[in-house]
């Protein structure tokens, strides 16, 4: 079903502005691809389903989020051991990769996306422990003492 | 069952923690696989990703607080606000209906940032929930948590070394039963995601089948720290809530298709 490019709402085929932001649709294309067969499809492009009400183009050579992404991956990968720290720089990173990949795809935001998911990977390994709190902290090292501490303040 | 595989030398990972992030890995490709269904930029699906396991964690985070609050105070105020506590507090307690209603506002408000409708993304994301739970289950069945009512053998199993249930009574692997029903969900989306036409009734069945699954599931968990409230659990008040509220929004949309035709 189409949809207004400026606010999101679904629009029908027939109408020629937007009911709920008013905006002035010019160009109307199908949405759903509703073939499973359809090998054609490519989906590393900006999507061409949006109803658009304004044409302009944008020449976007920048890629500070592509480098942010590489720092963030390379500081999640280094800080995977300290929980919280490498899953949040992890995600940071790969949504300031994707976003860049989206306008202008490189090697280097490529790059930021695969060491940011490694990154979150290996901190989400290592730290998510049980959903109840009555259970152990893994660490990537045994640490004894650490756990027989937990278990007597579980028990007294 | 198996909370900690022990790899070389001192080196050890948690089985819960693994099995949440393969299920997270085959979620997601199943998630960019259905995308050629919706002629989606992939790089946009993952950016989405990326927002909605931010607003799972804190979600997930968040109603374990408020359901655990008694417990949360206690360990703070038995052993202060130290950056050892604080790690500690951050590295477990998470509940699957906090992440799921997290990552539903996180998912919402990218929709609006990316100017498009939520349906749209949530159509290519349906099947891949129950998919990433399955492997979810596993984890807490080989960890020993989220156990089951004392139940005999050869159903009852003996769960030692594990994190939470009770040792050397043999429990219900009600773990195992909700892997299962939840992969049998995600197999019957994924085909209704190739068969049918109106895509977004996927997400309304959903909606409509998981709670159903939780509250007969939820019949045969012994795990009680998890909260009550007028003798339902708390994840029985939300799968309630979320059943009524998708049956609601599939008879609108049956309604809306006949009116259309």
């Amino acid at each position: 079903m189409p949809y207004c490019s400026k606010c999101g709402s679904y629009i029908d085929d027939s109408m020629n502005s937007c009911p709920s932001c008013g905006a002035v649709i010019l160009q109307k294309k199908s949405t759903d691809n509703n073939s499973s067969q359809d090998s054609n499809n490519t989906t590393n492009t900006i999507p061409n389903n949006n109803y658009y009400t304004s044409s302009y183009t944008t020449n976007n050579n920048e890629n500070g989020k592509g480098i942010a992404s590489l720092v963030l991956g390379i500081v999640s990968i280094v800080f995977s051991s300290s929980g919280i720290v490498g899953i949040v720089t992890g995600i940071i990173g790969i949504a300031l990769s994707s976003a860049q990949n989206k306008e202008n795809k490189n090697g280097i935001s490529t790059a930021g996306l695969i060491l940011s998911i490694i990154g979150l990977v290996i901190s989400l390994i290592c730290f998510i422990s049980c959903s109840c709190m009555d259970c152990y902290s893994y660490k990537l090292v045994d640490d004894s003492f650490w756990r027989e501490k937990l278990w007597e303040e579980i028990f007294d | 069952m198996y909370p900690i595989i022990h790899l070389f030398g001192n080196f050890q990972i948690g089985t819960y923690g693994l099995c949440c992030v393969l299920g997270g890995v085959f979620a997601v490709l199943l998630m960019l696989w259905n995308a050629k269904y919706f002629n989606h930029n992939r790089y946009d699906l993952i950016e989405a990703t990326a927002f909605i396991l931010l607003g799972a964690l804190t979600g997930a985070k968040l109603l374990y607080i408020i359901i655990s609050w008694d417990y949360v105070i206690n360990i703070f105020n038995n052993n202060g606000l130290s950056i050892e506590t604080i790690s500690y507090f951050m590295q477990s307690g998470f509940v699957f209906y906090g992440g799921f209603l997290g990552g539903l506002t996180a998912i919402i408000l990218y929709a609006k940032f990316q100017k498009k409708p939520v349906m749209e993304y949530l159509k290519c994301i349906a099947p891949s929930i129950p998919l990433a739970h399955a492997f979810g289950r596993i984890g807490c069945f080989m960890a020993g948590c989220c156990y089951g009512i004392p139940f005999d053998p050869p159903i009852g199993i003996i769960m030692p070394d594990a994190i939470a249930a009770p040792q050397n009574i043999p429990l219900f692997p009600v773990q195992l039963l909700e892997s299962t029903l939840n992969l049998l969900l995600a197999v019957i989306l994924q085909i209704l995601m190739i068969k049918i036409k109106n895509k977004e009734r996927i997400v309304y069945l959903y909606l409509i089948i998981y709670p159903v699954i939780r509250i007969f599931t939820e019949q045969f968990r012994y795990d009680s720290e998890r909260g009550f409230f007028l003798g339902f659990s708390t994840s029985e008040i939300i799968s309630a809530c979320i059943l009524i509220f998708g049956v609601v929004l599939l008879l609108k949309n049956i309604c809306i298709t006949k009116k259309q035709q």
